[in-house]
């Protein structure tokens, strides 16, 4: 039985996964930078980077500043190449290919690890 | 860009992400036992041979370049330079992961980046075209900065009025990269990257 997923189909996935991500992150950091020009930059960066829940409650509660914006696509980016990482795991899988679905976890968990270590050890 | 024109190599570039975050992770022991003008001496040496290597590989002025179909991780692309399909296969995979592995460990020690050693040893150890190589090396980098950006925000270090402007500039110069490395022809591209590798190798020996 042939499968629906190719390899072509995995990376059509992964490069729209990539392209939201940037384009997403990318248009959030312009909307700050442009907001933060007409107030004249008066928002200055905080001394300490918010927390993501901060980032969270902030967005949720209507409360973003320009500053806030940019944090908003920082983090976006940064979260963009996991989301990746899953969005392969998930393509191989449906692919049938056991091996680089298992491939991808190891990369998925080496990355959690060392986030979770950094965040919450140091 | 790359990932739909099928210039990367996923399989190989998510084999690589583990030995180059393995190396990252690692990195810290390195620093220990070898100071960092040590390190950064003994990688401008290097890099200086990987330069000459592939300059040498450059003035043969190929009009195709010469790959595998031997070995592993089949893929191919159209080469928009010459119209031509290239399909080539993957050698030496574990050399490649231990190169990668390196490059993890020392790219934060010596402030350059690990695409300087992956795609030589994409093309050179396992026979890859450099457009495939570059393109891998391209799509691992997220992944690779990803972790070390995290810690740098949980730190505190990341001022947004910087990083901003300076994601911005980088995503533009990517774009037009892309668009350019398309129309150029591999042995051209060859020539620009040793030329790049030899400034580096320079600017390290100097620092």
């Amino acid at each position: 039985m042939q499968t629906p997923v190719t390899d072509a189909t995995v990376e059509r996935w992964s490069s729209r996964v990539l392209r939201y991500g940037v384009w997403g992150s990318a248009s959030l950091m312009i909307i700050g930078l442009i907001l933060a020009a007409l107030d004249s930059f008066t928002h200055p960066a905080p001394e300490q980077n918010p927390s993501l829940g901060e980032l969270v409650h902030r967005v949720w509660s209507l409360t973003a500043d320009p500053i806030i914006l940019m944090y908003l696509g920082l983090v976006l980016l940064m979260f963009t190449p996991i989301i990746r990482v899953i969005t392969a795991i998930a393509g191989f899988a449906a692919e049938r290919d056991r091996r680089f679905a298992w491939v991808g976890g190891v990369v998925l968990l080496m990355l959690i690890g060392e986030i979770v270590y950094s965040v919450v050890v140091k | 860009m790359n990932l739909e024109r099928h210039t990367v190599n996923m399989r190989l570039g998510m084999l690589l992400e583990i030995a180059t975050v393995l190396g990252a992770v690692l990195g810290g022991i390195t620093a220990n036992l070898l100071s960092g003008a040590v390190l950064k001496k003994l990688f401008a040496f290097l890099l200086l041979v990987v330069s000459i290597l592939m300059i040498r590989r450059a003035r043969q002025r190929r009009t195709s370049e010469h790959v595998h179909l031997d070995g592993a991780l089949p893929g191919s692309f159209i080469d928009d330079a010459t119209g031509a399909e290239v399909k080539y296969t993957v050698k030496r995979i574990p050399s490649v992961m231990g190169v990668g592995f390196v490059a993890g460990n020392v790219s934060g020690l010596l402030g350059v980046g690990g695409g300087i050693f992956k795609v030589p040893a994409m093309t050179m150890l396992s026979g890859m075209p450099i457009k495939a190589a570059t393109a891998t090396s391209n799509f691992m980098i997220g992944v690779t900065a990803a972790a070390s950006a995290f810690i740098y925000f949980a730190n505190g270090h990341m001022d947004p009025y910087i990083a901003s402007p300076a994601v911005l500039g980088v995503l533009t110069g990517s774009i037009v990269g892309v668009r350019l490395g398309r129309k150029i022809k591999s042995h051209v591209l060859t020539w620009i990257f040793a030329l790049v590798l030899l400034a580096i190798a320079v600017q390290l020996y100097l620092r």
